[in-house]
């Protein structure tokens, strides 16, 4: 029994500073003092926490900083950027993961928001990419309504073959032969509450599925990113032959979720793991244009995917030319381009591309806008087979889809059709929202070799700022 | 006046009861409050604290002394030659132990540290308030608090849905 009722209503806000915002809006239902004291002091500022959706980063390959897709923002409002100068050192900025407002870069963990960031302290030569049999890829677990902390996992992948050291390696036949995966995960951690990497242990539920020579992949092919979900303390990301590892921070455990569909059939298109309004959810892309989604359902201890969505997406490809350029509702900062102008105004030089650039740039302002604004089509599932057999229409460039990502908080899935254009689709209502061009003006450039969209994140931002403490540790983020 | 010079400058602090505590001023800053009186210039002499006698004060006092060298610019080098983690870890023995004291005095602690703006001392004698707040349900919460749950079913309902993300 405590009574925090002692407590002058002053003192007492302020020890509710402390309790986190999940916490807050539940004493909120507690009593009506309560909920006063919580409101007449403003101690839960929800309009903070990261609850919408802001726009997307996507890192373009060969491009040095990410680009970011957002519907434009009133100019008086702050405004993301892809731009990250607040960070030290210049060079390549490739997001490694995205967690509830935070990035997640190689040495730093950033708030475009605030532009707040913190280096992360050099992490175990163990977990770098030098290992024989793995390599690593990074985590962020971060959730504002429970906890300003936020920890990195990072997570080991089989490699397609052990890289031999030498003719003598006696380790490798008792590598391929071993149980895969091993009864305990040690994970390298970094934890921003002690500010350290540590190592932790992580049992395996369930029984192993088979042996590492027959989780390696099959052939060389290119490491497709590997999404990340942090949901209700479980962290889940996609893993070997397409299983979901569903890893339980609280108690230390891990378990596999088998693929909702023959290995075979997603090694070739691959899985998105990602969040959506109602929990975990899978999609991938068949064929080029079959759309599928399920859901992660957990019952009587099982989890299982099921599948709720099987989407033609053919005809919405054929509609309209996506690779003609148009300015839609949203736009790509196309920071990258800005970038190359700023050096271009300094140094006068390369004149002769970066006129060029500048052109399609023009191109792309000039070009009608009304056109694209908020138009929907309507998908008609029982013309499925009319549109199917109608062949394709005049010279329309239909390219591939591919998924950006999912809407944490409703029923969308967003769509990249090739590199040109940015799709919503509005899994309830089956309706599909053009959002606009996606080309980075600077991939006009010759120079470039690979054009892909190598990774993608729904931005939700988080505006808490966390202020330097005085004498409760260190500070969380460096103010920039 | 205060400048950077400090730690060797001392401060007279003087509860109601009329007991005086000399401390050094980087001491004294620890407490946001005192620090602001300090840089105002309005500390010439004493600075009296109201609402917290001395038994209380001499304990803010102690959990001062003890958490100074390791925070604020001015700590930094003292703790040069011990490794921070192992500082770390002593001073959390430490404070488990300041800590371990009856209801009436932790209260009083959190009142005197909510005062005096000393946040890591309000964080760490507020604990247990905010730990049980953090973890419990709804009825555990309304028994912790010794409170009655006075809202009808629908004003509660209401009051869930303004932060339907919380519930989910």
């Amino acid at each position: 029994m405590d009574l925090p009722w002692l407590l002058p209503q002053d003192v007492l806000a302020d020890v509710l500073r402390f309790v986190p915002p999940r916490s807050l809006a539940a004493c909120r239902c507690v009593c009506k003092a309560l909920r006063s004291t919580i409101d007449d002091h403003c101690l839960l500022r929800a309009d903070l926490l990261p609850l919408s959706v802001a726009g997307i980063f996507i890192n373009f390959n060969d491009l040095p900083l990410p680009e970011f897709f957002s519907r434009p923002s009133a100019p008086a409002g702050p405004s993301i950027s892809g731009r990250f100068d607040y960070l030290p050192s210049s060079g390549l900025r490739l997001i490694r993961d995205h967690c509830n407002g935070l990035l997640l870069f190689k040495d730093y963990v950033a708030n475009p928001a605030t532009r707040q960031w913190e280096s992360l302290p050099p992490r175990s030569s163990m977990f770098m990419d030098v290992d024989a049999d793995f390599t690593y890829e990074d985590y962020l677990v971060f959730d504002p309504t429970l906890s300003p902390h936020y920890e990195v996992f990072v997570i080991p992948r089989l490699r397609y073959k052990r890289v031999m050291r030498g003719f003598h390696d006696n380790n490798s036949e008792v590598m391929e032969k071993s149980e895969w995966p091993s009864s305990v995960l040690d994970l390298h951690v970094f934890s921003s509450k002690s500010g350290c990497w540590e190592g932790r242990g992580f049992i395996r539920e369930g029984k192993a599925v088979g042996t590492v020579a027959e989780m390696r992949r099959p052939h060389w092919s290119w490491d497709k990113k590997r999404y990340g979900v942090y949901w209700r303390g479980d962290l889940f990301v996609l893993c070997e032959a397409e299983f979901t590892m569903r890893i339980s921070l609280s108690n230390c455990t891990y378990r596999l979720i088998k693929s909702p569909m023959d290995t075979e059939v997603c090694r070739n298109s691959g899985f998105h793991l990602g969040r959506l309004k109602k929990g975990v959810y899978l999609a991938s892309l068949h064929t080029a244009c079959l759309l599928m989604v399920w859901v992660l359902e957990v019952a009587h201890g099982h989890t299982n995917w099921v599948l709720k969505h099987n989407i033609c997406l053919k005809s919405i490809l054929q509609r309209r030319d996506y690779k003609e350029p148009v300015l839609g509702s949203w736009v790509l900062q196309d920071i990258n381009f800005d970038e190359g102008v700023k050096y271009y105004k300094e140094h006068n030089e390369h004149a002769g591309y970066m006129e060029f650039l500048m052109q399609k740039k023009s191109i792309l302002n000039s070009s009608c806008k009304e056109e694209l604004l908020e138009e929907e089509y309507e998908w008609d599932s029982e013309n499925d087979d009319i549109l199917d057999q109608k062949d394709v229409v005049g010279n329309c460039y239909h390219g591939c889809v591919g998924i950006l990502g999912f809407h944490p908080y409703k029923e969308i899935v967003f769509l990249k059709v090739s590199l040109y254009r940015a799709l919503a689709y509005h899994l309830k209502v089956s309706k599909v929202q053009d959002l606009g061009y996606i080309y980075p003006t600077s991939y006009y450039e010759v120079m470039s070799i690979d054009r892909f969209i190598r990774e993608s994140f729904l931005y939700t931002p988080c505006w808490i700022r966390h202020e330097s403490s005085n004498g409760c540790g260190k500070p969380l983020l460096k103010p920039n | 006046m205060a400048t950077r010079e400090a730690g060797k400058k001392m401060i007279m602090l003087k509860s109601p009861d009329g007991m005086e505590f000399e401390v050094e001023e980087a001491v004294a800053m620890e407490s946001q409050t005192i620090r602001k009186m300090i840089e105002d210039d309005c500390a010439d002499t004493a600075i009296l604290i109201p609402n917290i006698n001395s038994k209380i004060l001499s304990r803010v006092i102690e959990y001062c002394n003890k958490h100074v060298p390791t925070t604020g610019a001015t700590g930094a080098a003292a703790s040069d030659t011990v490794a921070p983690a192992a500082l770390a870890e002593d001073l959390k023995i430490w404070d488990a132990e300041f800590i371990k004291v009856n209801r009436a005095t932790r209260f009083d602690l959190i009142q005197a540290a909510s005062y005096l703006n000393i946040k890591g001392l309000l964080d760490l004698t507020s604990q247990t308030t905010i730990d049980t707040i953090s973890d419990n349900s709804l009825e555990e919460i309304r028994s912790f608090l010794s409170t009655k749950n006075d809202y009808l079913p629908e004003e509660e309902q209401t009051i869930r849905r303004e932060n339907q993300w919380a519930f989910q």
